[in-house]
């Protein structure tokens, strides 16, 4: 029998982080994917980050992940989203090539030492005395391990469906899982249905690109802060609208959608609807917009974000017909809807282990989630916790008050979902400090304690620290005079003043910026991404500040710990449904508890009780 | 374990019945060893007729309900002994319910337990307390509409507001394509202007309202044989003050509490104000204008005889000074025989002018029978808290991004939710640990 320290069952993205935090963290990892040719494949759109979800990319690679990495060596383009609005909601796009970033991964994942690739189907977890012991696959082989990462992503007993015509395959017509999910139920782990979708894939040489209008990235942008050089292409993507005839299509064959006629049952995002639910919840919308954007650099093939939809495909090409631009479209693939089974993620502690079953980990569109990033991003953390399992440290668990993975992880194992789960900004409480241009600064030591992250890496940003509050120091030591202060003010373009001032009030007017003030008073020159977080921690200041009294409110409240094993049934005053929910997450603390659906303040205010005099007990006790 | 605890829970002292109350899971058991005949399987809600017992002696007779688990006062199962009104049966049935397994209640128990069983919010819990502790009508209102939710209704309007607010602000931040952010702040802009005049509003009730509580304190004050101690009698309707014609007679504050419109009005009679060699007249003097400065209204008697003299106007200057309101009256109209245009005119003997003086006083605490009125301190922090946060999220609604404004918006609403209970937070807790005894 083989045996290897961890296996990671899914070479998707959440599988592909999970390995990599695994074996990089020094154990014999076996990854097993339905078929090696779809290492890392991106079944759905060709684009990598966007607004929350850049920052999830960000904080992979800040921890020492992969995908942004990936992503710079591959990108077609990179833009940062939404500049005209505040620093919180800034965010990386990358348009990725996919058949580029899937053979630059695979390279990465086959040179990485104690990494195997295998293929084959997992088809039962074994577990013994409450650990996981091993996994049986399809071949009838039992590889024996200590821990194991389920990140399956949607192919659990999946099924495709356009129009009336449905199959049992996973996306894209591949081999699904048959069996896994009913090993996991019969571990007695709740198990979901939920559904998503994809649009179709037009023919790049069929499309009229003149009645569109093209979207070019910008030039010194790159992910990985771990990146030399930024992304250099830079091939457009197009933007068209739906209208009023798109609209009338798809009421008028409504009936045939899956969705309506009753032939899904899964549960669809509200976040990422297809093209009939917008039609149908925003009926007095005249238009939706969509965009046109390159699979790759080795195709002609464009996929047609916005317009995910699971209507019969010649309704498809009809709709795509009445759209400027693809008049004369013709369609390569039709959009489908897909449903497989996942996790009810409550049943997940915040390290993303089973609550029940020792060294077994999940991460991906099987705790319910939906995109790539948020699949990578819990990968990392399902992988780096089934490592810190097996070598016996402390796992890592990510607050909300210090990144957007905290934050996505705590959602999902506190408040569990009812529909496939992404990232959004405004979940992010303390978004103004939890920006992309600072993850680095807030988890590259997490990662680097780990021993995920390279000690290069963690060098270079004690490094950027360093410059940072070098630059900071010498700026709240600087004042200009009136004279000086104008000098820089008609430079960034703004009103003028009567007096002279500290450097940091004029740095806190809207346009200026640090390069204005370091060229004329002879500051430490700061580089672009250096100059951002230094500008934005000086400009928003004081909402920082506020920020952080609530962060640190929280935190008194995280460090309320409550006992694994409290029987909360037997907490008198406690609410039957607040003990109830209670005893189904099981909250590692005060905080968290306080977030579960169906537990109240007065439940809070129990709990605090009942924790004090628990604690009064057992401090007279020792 | 949570214990099962009991109380008499009316007042003491003789009345028509007394209440023992007993709550805690299990606390119908205890009826068998206290009451007879015990039925065998208690219907809840039904009332018994029977005889309680102390040990094995009937002590009295009367009635006994029970009440079910989330369905009492507490949240518990509550047992309820009416007995007669002496004291000392409901003290001997409380020391029978002891003997039978209960606990005495510490102060307000029944009322925590009650917040922590859910049963009532934060708000609704000291507006328990207030009521027990309502000295008049117009105090019982205000607890009573401060319990019915009245305040949590208004409070949770505010938040309903907010959490719309921020929604929007929001819905822009996670669809920054689609949402143009201009249109979202001009809008919400609107909104926390009209916002923070309504909680302005509130906040202007505070003093209004803690005097509906608390009731509101008249100071008596004027040159001695004005006529105070009669304005005194006639306020109260007895001879509360001795009156007599020789100047000085009232050497100390004399206090007497009078129902008004509703309104409890604690009314003070002072020494009469002049230079003096009696020691004891001076130090008379100088508690008179001591409590003139803690008065929420002052009543200036003059001798209407002799008008307003230099004297009276120079205390009146130095009440003005020191922002202190006050009425000048314009005592013994019977002899003076003329109405002043410099104050209203009264006769503390014949009554005319009384009635005059009663509705001053009531207008100074405002319309005391309707208006919801803030009158708890702690509800006037979290508002002022609420109302620094809008003020603040306007301002950043000027230049700063929306997001900014969203971080104000939840400060406001985190703060209003100190009032309800809805936010959890140290200071709430902190609240809770002081305001009961946790006999840890």
């Amino acid at each position: 029998m083989d045996k290897f320290d961890c296996v990671i069952i899914g070479a998707g993205h959440a599988g592909c982080e999970a390995a990599l935090a695994c074996a990089r963290t020094g154990l014999s990892t076996l990854m097993l994917a339905l078929s090696a040719d779809s290492i890392a494949f991106m079944p759905c759109n060709p684009s990598i980050g966007g607004t929350s979800k850049g920052h999830l990319v960000r904080e992979i690679d800040a921890l020492g992940g992969q995908m942004g990495i990936t992503a710079d060596k591959t990108a077609m383009q990179l833009k940062m989203l939404n500049t005209s609005k505040g620093p919180a909601v800034h965010s990386l796009r990358a348009q990725a090539d996919k058949l580029e970033y899937q053979k630059e991964m695979r390279r990465v994942i086959e040179n990485c030492e104690n990494l195997s690739v295998r293929q084959d189907e997992a088809v039962e977890i074994c577990v013994s005395d409450g650990a996981v012991s091993g996994v049986r696959t399809a071949l009838g082989e039992l590889i024996g391990c200590k821990a194991a990462v389920l990140a399956t992503g949607v192919y659990m007993q999946a099924r495709i469906i356009t129009g009336e015509k449905s199959r049992d395959c996973g996306p894209n017509g591949f081999l699904r899982s048959e069996g896994l999910s009913g090993s996991l139920s019969a571990l007695g782990m709740p198990m979901q249905r939920f559904k998503t979708g994809t649009p179709a894939r037009v023919d790049g040489r069929t499309v009229d690109y003149d009645k569109m209008i093209p979207q070019y990235g910008q030039e010194n942008l790159m992910f990985s802060f771990e990146s030399e050089s930024p992304v250099v292409r830079n091939i457009p993507c197009y933007l068209t609208y739906t209208n009023e005839e798109t609209h009338k299509i798809i009421r008028a064959n409504l009936h045939r959608s899956p969705m309506y006629s009753g032939n899904i049952k899964g549960t669809g995002a509200r976040y990422c609807p297809s093209i009939e639910d917008k039609v149908v919840r925003f009926a007095d919308k005249p238009r939706h917009q969509l965009f046109l954007e390159p699979e790759g650099d080795y195709t002609r093939e464009m996929y047609v974000q916005g317009l995910s939809t699971s209507l019969p495909a010649d309704v498809q090409q009809q709709m795509l017909h009445t759209i400027p631009g693809l008049e004369h479209a013709s369609m390569v693939r039709a959009g489908y809807a897909i449903e497989y089974d996942c996790l009810d993620p409550r049943c997940l502690n915040a390290a993303l282990g089973v609550k029940d079953i020792a060294g077994l980990y999940c991460a991906g569109q099987i705790n319910g989630s939906s995109g790539y990033e948020e699949a990578a991003a819990q990968g990392i953390i399902a992988g780096l916790n089934a490592s810190a399992f097996v070598r016996g440290i402390r796992p890592l668990v990510l607050s909300r008050s210090e990144s957007y993975i905290g934050v996505f992880i705590d959602y999902q194992v506190t408040k569990g979902t009812r529909e496939p789960y992404r990232m959004m900004t405004s979940r992010a409480e303390f978004r103004l400090s939890l920006r992309q241009d600072n993850a680095d600064l807030r988890l590259t030591q997490k990662g680097y304690r780990m021993g995920l992250a390279s000690e290069e890496r963690y060098r270079r940003m004690l490094e950027r620290r360093a410059r940072l509050e070098a630059a900071k120091t010498a700026l709240e030591q600087c004042r200009l005079t009136a004279g000086e202060a104008n000098r820089v003010l008609s430079a960034a373009g703004e009103e003028l003043c009567d007096t002279g001032m500290p450097a940091a009030e004029l740095l806190k007017r809207p346009g200026v910026k640090y390069a204005h003030i370091a060229a004329l008073k002879g500051l430490p020159g700061l580089n672009d991404a250096d100059a951002l977080t230094l500008e934005t921690d000086i400009k928003y200041a004081g909402y920082l500040q506020k920020q952080q009294s609530r962060i640190n409110e929280m935190v008194r409240l995280e460090n309320k710990v409550l006992p694994p094993d409290i029987d909360y049934k037997a907490i008198k005053g406690l609410r039957i449904e607040g003990a109830q929910k209670l005893d189904a997450v099981r909250p590692l603390n005060i905080g968290q508890a306080g977030r579960i659906s169906g537990v109240s303040p007065a439940d809070i205010a129990v709990l605090i009780v009942w924790l004090e005099k628990h604690n009064g007990i057992q401090d007279a006790e020792t | 374990m949570q214990d099962i605890i009991a109380a008499v829970a009316t007042p003491r002292g003789k009345g028509g019945i007394a209440v023992i109350r007993i709550s805690g899971a299990g606390a119908g058991k205890l009826l068998s060893g206290l009451f007879r005949p015990c039925p065998a399987q208690i219907r809840p809600r039904y009332m018994y007729y029977g005889e309680f017992l102390a040990g094995d002696t009937a002590v009295d007779k009367g009635l006994a309900v029970l009440f079910q688990a989330g369905h009492s006062f507490t949240g518990e199962e509550t047992l309820e002994l009416h007995c007669h009104g002496g004291e000392r049966v409901s003290e001997l049935l409380l020391e029978a319910a002891v003997a039978c397994g209960a606990r005495p209640a510490l102060p307000g128990e029944f009322t925590k337990r009650a917040f922590l069983n859910g049963r009532m919010d934060l708000s609704e819990a000291e507006a328990v307390g207030d009521m027990i502790e309502a000295d008049s009508t117009a105090a019982v209102l205000l607890a009573k509409q401060a319990l019915s939710g009245g305040l949590r209704e208004r409070i949770e309007g505010f938040r309903d507001e907010l959490t719309d607010m921020l929604a929007s602000i929001e819905a822009g931040i996670d669809y920054p394509d689609e949402l143009p952010e201009e249109e979202t702040r001009e809008d919400v802009l609107r909104r926390i202007a009209a916002m923070l005049e309504q909680v302005d509003g509130l906040i202007a009730t505070y003093n209004r309202g803690r005097m509906r509580k608390e009731g509101i304190s008249v100071c008596i004050l004027g040159r001695p044989n004005a006529g105070k101690s009669s304005l005194m009698n006639a306020l109260c309707g007895r001879d509360s003050a001795i009156v007599t014609d020789i100047a000085g007679t009232t050497r100390d504050v004399l206090h007497e509490t009078v129902e008004i419109n509703g309104l409890a009005v604690h009314l003070y009679d002072t020494a009469g104000l002049r230079g003096t060699d009696d020691r004891i007249e001076r130090i008379g003097v100088e508690r008179a204008l001591k409590q003139a400065e803690c008065a929420d209204l002052v009543l200036y008697v003059t001798d209407g005889a002799q008008g307003i003299t230099q004297e009276d106007e120079q205390t009146l200057a130095g009440l003005r000074n020191k922002g202190i309101k006050y009425a000048a009256l314009m005592n013994k109209s019977d002899i003076a025989g003329r109405r002043s245009a410099e104050g209203i005119s009264i006769s503390a003997l014949s009554g005319e002018g009384i009635d005059e003086v009663r509705s001053l006083i009531a207008q100074e605490a405002g319309n005391t029978a309707e208006g919801l009125a803030i009158a708890s301190l702690r509800h006037m922090e979290a508002l002022s808290g609420c109302r620094e946060a809008l003020r603040e999220a306007l301002e950043a609604g000027r230049f700063q991004p929306l997001d900014c404004v969203s971080i104000d918006l939840h400060e406001a609403w985190e703060q209003l939710g100190r009032i309800t209970g809805q936010s959890v937070n140290e200071e709430i807790i902190d609240r809770i640990f002081s305001k009961f005894c946790l006999g840890k």
